[in-house]
C-alpha cells in the first residue's frame, strides 16, 4: 500500500503524513500494482553475512522508486558482472512478499520482461 | 535572498588523534571516548593558542557509541574533562550530536550556527568514535575487535529499518548502482569503470602515505610486492587480495574502519584575531537529505542541494575551489559529488581520476589525507577532513602540503550516503 495526494494525486512510498510535492494533508491509501521498470542492479557478494544476492532500485508504474531484492532464476553468482546487462534495460518487474536470506519478510522485484 | 550567517565564524584551531584501535594500537590502546576526545580538544585548544578557560560550549558528534562502549550521553560526559568547568561541580553547555557518518559535521555546523547567533563565541566541536572496537562495560579493561555481526549492526542501524534494511537496501549496493548508472550514463565500459576503481585507490594511497596521523598509510605498491605481485593493477584485480563484495566494488573500495577522535574550535570572527594569526574563515554551510537513490543515480540532487546552500551562503562558485576533502565510504561516493558539487564538469571527474590529477601535487587535489582508504572513523569524519583542510588553508600539511597554498577548500560528507553536509572554508588573505 502507498498513499496519494487527494490534491495533486502524487504517490508516495513509504506511505507520508504530508504530499512531498503540494504539501497537502489529504492523503488516501492506495493499493499500487507491484509493477514497474528495473532501472539499476548490483550483486552482493556479502561477505560478512555469508550471501549473495541482487538488489535492485525499481520504479513503479505509479511513480514512486523502491529498493528490494531481484530475483534473476538461474543467476550465476561466480559472474556477478552480468549484472551490468540488467542495468538501465527497460526491465519489468512485479513485485513479490519473500522471505529474505535471513528470515525476514520483504518486498522482492521478479523480472517479468526481459528488456530490450 | 542567500542565507547567510548573521555573525562570521571562524576556526581557530583543530587537533587529531592518531587513528587505530583502540584493543591494540599502541597510541591510543586502552582509550574510549572520552580519552580519545580529550586528546584531540587539547591539540585543537593549544592550536588556537587559547585556554580551556575560554570555552563556551562543547558540541559533540558521535554515531555508535552506546554499541562500541554501552555508553550513551557524550554530552555529560566530555565537558568535564574538556576544560569546560564553572567550577568542580558545575559544567559549561555541552551537547551530542548523532548523524550517523555527518555526526561531526552537524556538530560543527550547530557550534558555528550557535556563535552566529550570537549565544556563544568561543566554542569546541568535533568528533569521536570508537568505531571498529568494542569496549563493554563490565570488563571495560578488555577492549576487543567487533565482530562481524557487531561491525554491521554499527552501520545498518542508520538505515530505515521497515523499508530497507529489510530488504537488503543497504549503502553499499545502492551506492554500487552510483558508479552503474555512471558509467552507463557517460559510456563507460566495465574495463573503464574497473580502471577508474584502480585509479582512485592509486590517488588516494598517493596522497595517505605521506599522512603521519593515517590509520594506513602504506602503498598499494608495497601490498602488491608484499603478496607476490609486480603488478600493482593485478593485485588490485585479485580476487584472492581484493575480492568482489559489491559488484562492480572490490574490498579495496571500502573504507578501512577505525577509531579516533577530532576537535575544531570555533570561534566569533570579530575576536579571533585576538588570538590567532591564521584563522580560517567558516565561509558556507550546506546540509540536505536525502535517499541515496534517485531516478537518475549517476546524480544525487541531496548533493546538488547542499553544495547549493553552501555557495550561495560562501558567496563563491565551483571554480573558485582550490581543495576537496571528501567522505569516500565506498568508491562512488568519490565520484559522484565531484561533480554534483561541481569541482568537476559533468562527465569529466573519471578521466580526471584515472589521470591522477586528484593527487595531492596535481591540479585538482581531493583527499590530500588519504580518505577513507587511510582511516575512517565514523562519526569524526567531517571534523577530520576539517583538520586536514585547515593544515592545507594554513600552509601547515607537511610532506602533502598543496602548492601553491589553497585558498579554498571544500569538504563534503554524509550521513549514510544520505545527510549530505558541504562546508566551504577560506583562508584569509
Amino acid at each position: 500500500m502507498g498513499a496519494r495526494c487527494d490534491a495533486c494525486k502524487h504517490v508516495m512510498l513509504p506511505p507520508q503524513s504530508v504530499c512531498g510535492q503540494c504539501y497537502g494533508y489529504d492523503l488516501s491509501w492506495i493499493e499500487l500494482s507491484g509493477r514497474g521498470k528495473l532501472l539499476y542492479a548490483s550483486v552482493g557478494k556479502h561477505r560478512l553475512m555469508g550471501l549473495d544476492f541482487i538488489q535492485g532500485t525499481v520504479k513503479l508504474e505509479e511513480g514512486p522508486l523502491v529498493p528490494g531484492m531481484v530475483i534473476v532464476d538461474d543467476f550465476d553468482f561466480s559472474h556477478p558482472e552480468k549484472i551490468w546487462d540488467y542495468n538501465v534495460a527497460n526491465i519489468s518487474v512485479l513485485a513479490e512478499i519473500v522471505k529474505n536470506p535471513l528470515g525476514v519478510e520483504s518486498i522482492a522485484f521478479r523480472i517479468i520482461e526481459p528488456g530490450k | 535572498m542567500a542565507k547567510t550567517l548573521s555573525r562570521s565564524v571562524d576556526i581557530l584551531g583543530v587537533g587529531l588523534t592518531n587513528q587505530g584501535f583502540v584493543s591494540d594500537t599502541p597510541e591510543v590502546k586502552y582509550m574510549t571516548s572520552r580519552e580519545l576526545w580529550s586528546w584531540a580538544a587539547q591539540e585543537a585548544i593549544k592550536d588556537a593558542a587559547i585556554t580551556a578557560k575560554e570555552l563556551d560550549a562543547l558540541f559533540v558528534g558521535n554515531m555508535i557509541s552506546e554499541l562500541s562502549e554501552d555508553q550513551y550521553h557524550l554530552g555529560n560526559l566530555l565537558p568535564q574533562s574538556t576544560g569546560l568547568t564553572v567550577s568542580e561541580e558545575v559544567w559549561k553547555p555541552s551537547v551530542r550530536i548523532e548523524g550517523a557518518c555527518a555526526s561531526s559535521s552537524h556538530a560543527i555546523r550547530q557550534a558555528a550556527f550557535a556563535i552566529a547567533a550570537g549565544v556563544y563565541d568561543i566554542v569546541i566541536a568535533g568528533g569521536v568514535e570508537i568505531n571498529n572496537c568494542r569496549i563493554r562495560s563490565r570488563d571495560p579493561g578488555n577492549p576487543r575487535k567487533m565482530t562481524n555481526e557487531e561491525r554491521l549492526q554499527s552501520i545498518y542501524c542508520h538505515y530505515d529499518q521497515a523499508w530497507e534494511v529489510s530488504q537488503l537496501s543497504i549503502q553499499d549496493m545502492v551506492l554500487a548502482q552510483w558508479l552503474i548508472a555512471y558509467a552507463k550514463h557517460y559510456g563507460l565500459d566495465v574495463e573503464t569503470m574497473n580502471d577508474w576503481l584502480d585509479a582512485r585507490i592509486f590517488s588516494n594511497a598517493y596522497n595517505g602515505h605521506l599522512n603521519p596521523k593515517a590509520y594506513w598509510n602504506g602503498t598499494i605498491e608495497e601490498l602488491a610486492l608484499n603478496a607476490g605481485f609486480e603488478d600493482p593493477v593485478a593485485f588490485l584485480r585479485s580476487p584472492d587480495h581484493n575480492p568482489v563484495t559489491y559488484w562492480p566494488l572490490r574490498l579495496f573500495d571500502g573504507p578501512r574502519r577505525c577509531d579516533g577522535a577530532s576537535a575544531v574550535l570555533l570561534c566569533a570572527s570579530e575576536i579571533s584575531e585576538q588570538f590567532h594569526k591564521k584563522p580560517i574563515r567558516i565561509l558556507g554551510t550546506g546540509n540536505a537529505h536525502g535517499r541515496s537513490f534517485s531516478e537518475k543515480m549517476y546524480s544525487q540532487p541531496f548533493i546538488v542541494e547542499a553544495a547549493r546552500q553552501a555557495y550561495e551562503m560562501a558567496g563563491v562558485g565551483p571554480g573558485d575551489i582550490d581543495i576537496v576533502e571528501l567522505y569516500d565510504f565506498v568508491a562512488p561516493e568519490y565520484l559522484i559529488p565531484l561533480e554534483d558539487f561541481g569541482y568537476f564538469e559533468r562527465g569529466e571527474a573519471w578521466q580526471a581520476v584515472i589521470h591522477q590529477r586528484t593527487r595531492f601535487d596535481s591540479d585538482k587535489p581531493v583527499n590530500t589525507s588519504g580518505g577513507a582508504a587511510a582511516s575512517s572513523v565514523v562519526g569524526s569524519v567531517g571534523a577530520v577532513e576539517t583538520y586536514y583542510l585547515v593544515k592545507q588553508l594554513r600552509r601547515e600539511a607537511g610532506a602533502n602540503q598543496v602548492v601553491p597554498t589553497p585558498e579554498i577548500g571544500l569538504m563534503y560528507d554524509a550521513g549514510a550516503a544520505r545527510d549530505c553536509i558541504i562546508n566551504i572554508y577560506g583562508r584569509l588573505v
